[in-house]
């Protein structure tokens, strides 16, 4: 049995190692899309993928993250928080984002890894992950957007 | 009795809200709590056990307190915001508890799982009915993911030791979780009334 110091140092390594492969997928998929909405969407439809192809590392950055304590939540959050500053980077530009409150972006992001996260104990909700993809673009971009623009860009009617 | 087993509860909630779930011991439970070993495994056959009633007795409570702020006013948006100024004000109380709720459980299968089991059936239903506000389909998911990101955002609060900065956020968080039923503008106006 490995002493706690050890599974910590071993939980951190494959922590970052798949976080760098999320990234990875997340910012090649945003690359193709040059608005902010379509980026969004993007990310979202590539992270809903991620998890269904690598349940594993879906579930280390966010039940197993979770379940490791202080050290653990602090990773998850750092992890939420980057993906929250690529909502904040929409604010500007869209109509109803200047006056969100400061909490929108992170609650938002946190609300998606939960999505995600709930679905990977079963093999049949962690192939049914992309299907999700469409309602929680909506999610997202409801309150930057409004619900109407938010609706036709997650049913991929406009971009 | 009562007292030890009260006492046991805090030990509980402070040894996992410090070190996880996992690396709480019996032996990390009872120093805070005040009491023996002996004691401790009178009342409660182990630790999973004992986790178990305090998380029961802490979401049973944070559902009543969270069901009579609601019941007390209306309508429905400003329910919302009373509901959420209510669960902010014990989560700040009682932040260790707090924390507790949305700890990997004893029971095996992901931590998010059983949050989503526990705390969105007790309090999904009471956000769904804005839906006949909505002025079009919302994602069936909606539910789930505002209340998840609403806990997130009270948990990282309170995993840094800010919890007294959990009540200036019930306006905040009423309006991010009104949004999508009523629009932005409504919503602003609904959680400006908390």
């Amino acid at each position: 049995m490995r002493d706690p110091e050890q599974q910590l140092d071993d939980f951190v390594s494959e922590f970052q190692a798949a976080f760098a492969r999320l990234q990875i997928c997340v910012e090649t998929a945003c690359a193709a899309e040059a608005a902010w909405p379509g980026r969004v969407a993007a990310a979202i439809r590539a992270a809903f993928s991620f998890a269904a192809a690598h349940p594993d590392d879906a579930d280390l950055l966010t039940n197993r993250a979770l379940a490791a304590g202080r050290e653990g939540f602090e990773r998850y959050d750092r992890m939420l928080e980057h993906f929250a500053e690529g909502l904040r980077a929409g604010r500007g530009e869209r109509p109803h984002g200047r006056d969100l409150p400061p909490i929108t972006d992170r609650a938002m992001v946190g609300g998606l890894a939960s999505l995600i996260a709930q679905r990977l104990g079963d093999r049949a909700t962690v192939v049914q992950l992309p299907a999700l993809a469409p309602e929680a673009i909506q999610f997202v971009l409801t309150p930057y957007l409004g619900a109407e623009s938010a609706r036709e860009l997650a049913a991929g009617r406009r971009s | 009795m009562r007292d030890q087993r009260r006492r046991i509860h805090t030990g509980v909630a402070k040894a996992i809200a410090g070190q996880g779930y996992e690396r709480a011991t019996v032996e990390r439970i009872i120093k805070p709590a005040g009491v023996s070993r002996r004691t401790f495994y009178e009342i409660f056959p182990g630790k999973d056990d004992a986790f178990l009633s305090v998380h029961e007795e802490t979401l049973a409570e944070l559902t009543v307190r969270v069901a009579a702020a609601a019941r007390a006013t209306r309508p429905w948006a400003r329910q919302v915001g009373a509901a959420i100024a209510t669960a902010l004000e014990m989560a700040a109380t009682r932040p260790e508890h707090a924390l507790l709720l949305v700890e990997e459980p004893p029971t095996g299968g992901p931590r998010a799982a059983y949050m989503h089991d526990q705390l969105v059936a007790r309090f999904a239903p009471g956000l769904r009915l804005g839906r006949r506000y909505a002025p079009g389909p919302l994602p069936a998911t909606l539910e789930q993911a505002l209340l998840s990101g609403l806990v997130g955002v009270v948990v990282a609060r309170l995993r840094a030791g800010r919890a007294k900065e959990l009540a200036p956020l019930a306006t905040p968080l009423a309006e991010f979780v009104l949004t999508p039923y009523v629009g932005a503008a409504e919503a602003r106006a609904g959680a400006s009334d908390i």
